[in-house]
C-alpha cells in the first residue's frame, strides 16, 4: 500500500489545480450571468444563408 | 395587445386575404411599405426585416416562433430624439463610458429596451455579422444589457447604435453602477470560497470514507495516521481559508460588543479544529474535520443563495434608473443643446416638451403646465405647477414646454434616492440565514455531546471499541446539512420564484407570516382602483362623443384624453370616429380648442372654456347637484359653437381582477378591509362593489389614524397592509407585512418588505399563495430531516448501523431537502407559474 504515498500527493494536487482552475473562471466571470446562457444554447449552429427566407420555414 | 404571430400563422393570414407584417406579425398595411412579397406594417419593421434578411439571418423569425409563448411582440414607437446617435462618438462621452482608448479594441454595455425573447439574444449576438468591425456581442437577459467589443478603426459606435436600433431596440449607455460592480465582486469573493470549501468537503468526506471503510479491511497504522493527517490539512485549509470570514465577523462582533451569529459558529469550528488537530497530533480519538469541512460548505452555500436572490431584487430595481430619461435639451451659449442626462448639474436651465419626462429634480422658471406624478405620490390625477413650483424626475411633463432650473440630478434625485433606500433594505441581513447559522452551530455541540455520551455509556457498560464504533456512526449520519438547509433552501427557491413574477421581497420572514390567515387591509386609490381616469357619465347629447375623441385623440397621453378617447372606442362605432377630421387645433393648458365636422368644439375646464367665450351658465348649475353624492373624480365640459353642452364625469376604475381576487383572499381565511384617505361614501360604494361589508370600509382617515386601526388589529392577528401613497408609509410600516404596490410612492418602499412590481390585486394572490407553498415546503424539509436525524442517530446510538452504512445514508437526507425545495407543492397553478406577460 506504499504507492499511497505517491497517490495522495498527486491527488491533492490534482484537486488543487481544480479549485484553481474554478477561481480562474470565477475572476474571469464567467458565472455573472446565469440567466442568458440557458436561452442561448443549442442556437449556434442554425445556418443561416440569404435564401433562406421565412416562407421557406416549415 | 400584439402578440407573437407565428409565421405559420402569417401564411394563413395571407391566404385569408389579410395581411401580417412580415417583421412584427401585426396587420399591415397595404401603402408604401410593402414590397412584392412581403408586408410591413410601417417602415420601421421594413427596415428591421430588410436589415434581418440581407445578412441571412432569416432563421430569426423560425427562433421567435419557436419561442412565441414567452414573447409578446410589440412593435416601438419611434420617436425622433432617439434615432440621434451622434453623440455616442463624442470623446468626452467615451472617455466616461467606454473601456480602453485604442483603435483595436474598446469595449461598451449598452442597456437596450425591447430583448424579450431567446431570439431576441441569438440576433443580438449576431451584430458580428450585421456591422462589420464589432468583434463581439453578449447578451444580458436579466439586466437587458449587451456588452460590445469593437474596433474604432472600421465603425462608429453611432453605426453601431444605428444597427441595433434599426432591428428594433434602442440602445442607450449605462453607467457600470458602484453598487452592481460591487455586488459582483462579493459574488465573485462568494463564489471562490464557496468553490474552495466545496473541494474540501468532498475530498474530506471521501477521506473519512475511506477512514471508517479502514475499519473493517483491518488498515495497516501507518495508512491511518497518513490518512488522518491528509483529512487534518484539507479541514485546515476549509477552516483557514473559507472559514475565515465567519472568523472575521465574530472578531468585529466582539470587538464592538454585540451579539453575532457568526460568534457560535466560529467557537464551533474553532474547538472541533482543536481538538481535531490535538487527536491527530496524538493519534487518538476521532477526528472532526470531515464534518467541520461540510459545515463551512453548507453555512457558506446558505449565505450565497440568499445573497443571490438579494442581487435579482437589486437588479429589478435597476429598472428604476431607466424611468429617468436619457437626454435633456440644456442651455448652453444662447441655444438648446442636447445632454445626456447625468452632464446635468444644478443650476442648469433645461428644457421639458410636453409628454417628456423630466430629467432632473428643479423649479420651473419659465411656462405652465400639468404633471403626472403618479410615479412618485401614487396619485392618479395629475397636478398643475407653475412658474417656482417643483417638479421631480422621473415625473411626466403632460401638457406644454416648461423651463426647469435643476435643483438636484443624478443620484440627487429622489428616485434615485429611493433606489438606494431599497437596496440599502435588501443588504440587511435576513433573519432566515442567522437561523441556518445557529442552528449549524448548535447541532455540531449536540452532535459531539451525544457521540462522547454514547462512546462513554457504551464503554462503561459494553467495551470501548464498540463505544467508539457507534459514537463515530453518529457523528457520521447526524447531518447539519438537512436540518440547517431546510429554511434558507426553500425561501431562496420561493424568493427566486417571487422575483421572476416581479414580487420582489426584501426578507425572507415575510413567507412565514403571510403563509398563515389574518387581517388585511388595502387602500383605496391605486389599489383597489386603476389610479387612472374613466369616463362615468355622459351628461349631454351622445352624438358628440365622437368628435370629442377625435379632437382629444391628438392631445396624447393626457389622462383625461385618454379616458374620453377609451370612452369613445366602447361606445361608438370604428369607422366614425376614423372619418372624422380634426382642422385648426388648439391646446391652452385647461382645455383643447378645434374644428371638427364643421362644428367649433372645445374641451376643458368650465375656466377655459369660458376664456374662450363659450356661455357656461346652465350647465355648469344643473348637473353638479346630481353629481355631489358620487364618486368623482374629475369633470370636464364640451362646447359646441359658443354653448357648452355636455358635462363628463370622470372617476378611477376598480381594477377588473379586484372582485375575484377578493373572494379568493376571503376563502382564504384573510378579513379583508379598507382603509383609505377618500369620502365615507365613496368608500362605501367601492367596498359595496367588492362585497365587502360596510363596517369594513373606513373612509376619511389620516395617516394617523391609518395606524392606528392597524395597531388596533396587529394585537390579535397577523396584520397585512396594502399600498401605494405617502399616506400609507406609516401604516405600511406598522403592519407586521406592508406591501407596496406598483407605481407606489418612495416612502411606501422604504416602509414595505415587499413591493408588488405588476399593477393590480392578483400578484398579492400569488404572493400569498407561494407563502403557503413556502411554508409547507420548510416544514416537510424540518420534518424529513429531523425524522432522520433522529432515527439515524438513535440506530446508530444502539449500533444497528455501522459508519459505513452511516457515510452512505449521510448524503441522502441532503439530497431529500434539495428536492423537497425545488418541487412546487401544490396551490401554485399553471397560470401562476408561468413569466408575467405584462
Amino acid at each position: 500500500m506504499s504507492f499511497l504515498y505517491i497517490a495522495l500527493p498527486v491527488s491533492f494536487v490534482l484537486a488543487v489545480l481544480a479549485v484553481l482552475a474554478f477561481i480562474h473562471q470565477v475572476r474571469d466571470g464567467q458565472y455573472d450571468d446565469l440567466d442568458t446562457p440557458p436561452r442561448r444554447i443549442l442556437f449556434d449552429d442554425v445556418e443561416h444563408s440569404p435564401e433562406d427566407a421565412p416562407e421557406n420555414s416549415e | 395587445m400584439a402578440t407573437a404571430i407565428s409565421a405559420r400563422d402569417t401564411n394563413t393570414a395571407s391566404a385569408a386575404g389579410l395581411h401580417r407584417c412580415a417583421h412584427c406579425g401585426l396587420p399591415a398595411t397595404d401603402s408604401g411599405a410593402s414590397d412584392n412579397e412581403h408586408r410591413f406594417c410601417c417602415n420601421g419593421c421594413r427596415t428591421a426585416w430588410e436589415l434581418i434578411h440581407d445578412c441571412g439571418l432569416d432563421a430569426f423569425y423560425r427562433l421567435q416562433d419557436q419561442n412565441s409563448d414567452e414573447s409578446a411582440w410589440s412593435p416601438r414607437q419611434r420617436r425622433d430624439d432617439e434615432t440621434d446617435f451622434e453623440y455616442l462618438d463624442d470623446a468626452g462621452f467615451q472617455e466616461k463610458f467606454v473601456i480602453g482608448n485604442g483603435v483595436e479594441s474598446r469595449r461598451i454595455t449598452l442597456a437596450l429596451e425591447g430583448i424579450h425573447c431567446a431570439a431576441c439574444v441569438w440576433l443580438l449576438e449576431k451584430l458580428p455579422v450585421m456591422a462589420a468591425g464589432v468583434t463581439s456581442a453578449r447578451v444580458n437577459w436579466s439586466r437587458q444589457t449587451i456588452e460590445l467589443d469593437w474596433r474604432p478603426g472600421d465603425v462608429a459606435l453611432s453605426q453601431i447604435a444605428r444597427r441595433i436600433y434599426d432591428l428594433g431596440y434602442t440602445p442607450f449607455p449605462v453607467h457600470a453602477s458602484t453598487t452592481s460592480r460591487l455586488r459582483q465582486e462579493e459574488n465573485r469573493r462568494q463564489l471562490v470560497r464557496l468553490g474552495v470549501a466545496a473541494a474540501c468537503a468532498g475530498n474530506n468526506m471521501l477521506l473519512a470514507a475511506a477512514l471508517y471503510f479502514g475499519m473493517f479491511t483491518q488498515m495497516a497504522a501507518e495508512h491511518l495516521t497518513l490518512f488522518r493527517y491528509y483529512s487534518a490539512l484539507i479541514g485546515l485549509i476549509a477552516v483557514l481559508g473559507p472559514a475565515r470570514v465567519f472568523f472575521r465577523g465574530a472578531w468585529s462582533a466582539i470587538r464592538t460588543r454585540t451579539s453575532h451569529m457568526d460568534l457560535p459558529v466560529s467557537l464551533g469550528l474553532a474547538l472541533g479544529t482543536i481538538q481535531g488537530v490535538y487527536n491527530t497530533l496524538a493519534g487518538v480519538g476521532e477526528v472532526y474535520f470531515d464534518s467541520l469541512s461540510v459545515l463551512v460548505f453548507v453555512l457558506l452555500l446558505g449565505r450565497w443563495l440568499q445573497f443571490r436572490q438579494q442581487g435579482r431584487a437589486a437588479d429589478s430595481l435597476e429598472l428604476l434608473f431607466r424611468m429617468t430619461p436619457r437626454f435633456a435639451k440644456k442651455w448652453i451659449d444662447d441655444r438648446w443643446v442636447r445632454v445626456t442626462t447625468d452632464q446635468l448639474m444644478p443650476g442648469d436651465r433645461v428644457r421639458v416638451l410636453a409628454d417628456e419626462l423630466f430629467p432632473a429634480d428643479g423649479t420651473i422658471v419659465a411656462g405652465k403646465t400639468m404633471v403626472d406624478e403618479s410615479l412618485l405620490s401614487g396619485e392618479s390625477l395629475p397636478s398643475s405647477r407653475a412658474e417656482g413650483e417643483s417638479v421631480a424626475a422621473g415625473t411626466k411633463n403632460l401638457e406644454a414646454a416648461v423651463e426647469i432650473c435643476v435643483d438636484a440630478a443624478g443620484a440627487d434625485t429622489r428616485i434615485q434616492r429611493l433606489v438606494g433606500l431599497v437596496e440599502q433594505a435588501g443588504q440587511q441581513r435576513s433573519r432566515i440565514v442567522q437561523w441556518a447559522d445557529r442552528i449549524g452551530a448548535w447541532f455540531v455541540a449536540i452532535a459531539i455531546g451525544l457521540a462522547s455520551i454514547v462512546a462513554i455509556y457504551w464503554g462503561i457498560f459494553d467495551d470501548w471499541s464498540v463505544g467508539l464504533d457507534r459514537s463515530i456512526a453518529l457523528l457520521i449520519v447526524a447531518c447539519p446539512c438537512a436540518l440547517a438547509l431546510a429554511t434558507p433552501l426553500a425561501v431562496s427557491v420561493a424568493l427566486g420564484r417571487a422575483a421572476r413574477r416581479r414580487l420582489m421581497v426584501k426578507d425572507g420572514d415575510v413567507f412565514e407570516r403571510l403563509a398563515g390567515r389574518g387581517r388585511l387591509w388595502l387602500d383605496k386609490t391605486g389599489t383597489i382602483t386603476e389610479g387612472r381616469l374613466e369616463v362615468r357619465n355622459w351628461f349631454g347629447d351622445s352624438a358628440w362623443i365622437a368628435p370629442v375623441a377625435a379632437l382629444e385623440k391628438l392631445v396624447g397621453s393626457h389622462p383625461v384624453a385618454t379616458a374620453l378617447v377609451d370612452y369613445a372606442k366602447r361606445e361608438v362605432a370604428d369607422h366614425q370616429l376614423e372619418t372624422l377630421t380634426v382642422q385648426d387645433f388648439r391646446r391652452s393648458s385647461n382645455g383643447v380648442r378645434g374644428r371638427v365636422d364643421g362644428h367649433d368644439l372645445a374641451v376643458g375646464t368650465i375656466a377655459a372654456l369660458d376664456d374662450w367665450g363659450f356661455d357656461v351658465g346652465d350647465v355648469a348649475s344643473s348637473t353638479t347637484e346630481a353629481l355631489t353624492n358620487d364618486e368623482i373624480g374629475m369633470r370636464c365640459y364640451v362646447g359646441v359653437d359658443g354653448r357648452v353642452v355636455v358635462h363628463v364625469q370622470l372617476a378611477d376604475r376598480i381594477r377588473p381582477d379586484a372582485t375575484p381576487t377578493i373572494g379568493q383572499l376571503k376563502r382564504l381565511g384573510w378579513k379583508i378591509g379598507i382603509l383609505s384617505g377618500d369620502r365615507q361614501e365613496v368608500v362605501s360604494n367601492v367596498g359595496r362593489e367588492l362585497g365587502l361589508d360596510e363596517s369594513e370600509c373606513h373612509g376619511e382617515l389620516s395617516p394617523e389614524e391609518k395606524v392606528e386601526w392597524v395597531r388596533r388589529s396587529s394585537q390579535n392577528e397577523t396584520t397585512v397592509v396594502v399600498g401605494d401613497g405617502v399616506n400609507d408609509s406609516a401604516a405600511l410600516a406598522a403592519a407586521d407585512v406592508g406591501i407596496a404596490v406598483k407605481s407606489g410612492a418612495e416612502a411606501s418602499l422604504e416602509a414595505a418588505p415587499v413591493y408588488l412590481g405588476q399593477p393590480g390585486l392578483t400578484p398579492l394572490l400569488s404572493l400569498l399563495k407561494l407563502a403557503r407553498s413556502t411554508r409547507r415546503t420548510i416544514v416537510a424539509n424540518l420534518t424529513v430531516s429531523l425524522l432522520y436525524n433522529v432515527v439515524a442517530a438513535s440506530s446508530a446510538a444502539v449500533g444497528w448501523i455501522n459508519p459505513l452504512v452511516a457515510a452512505i445514508i449521510m448524503p441522502i437526507s441532503s439530497l431529500t431537502v434539495v428536492g423537497i425545495s425545488l418541487l412546487p407543492l401544490g396551490e401554485i397553478d399553471r397560470a401562476d407559474t408561468d413569466e408575467p406577460n405584462a
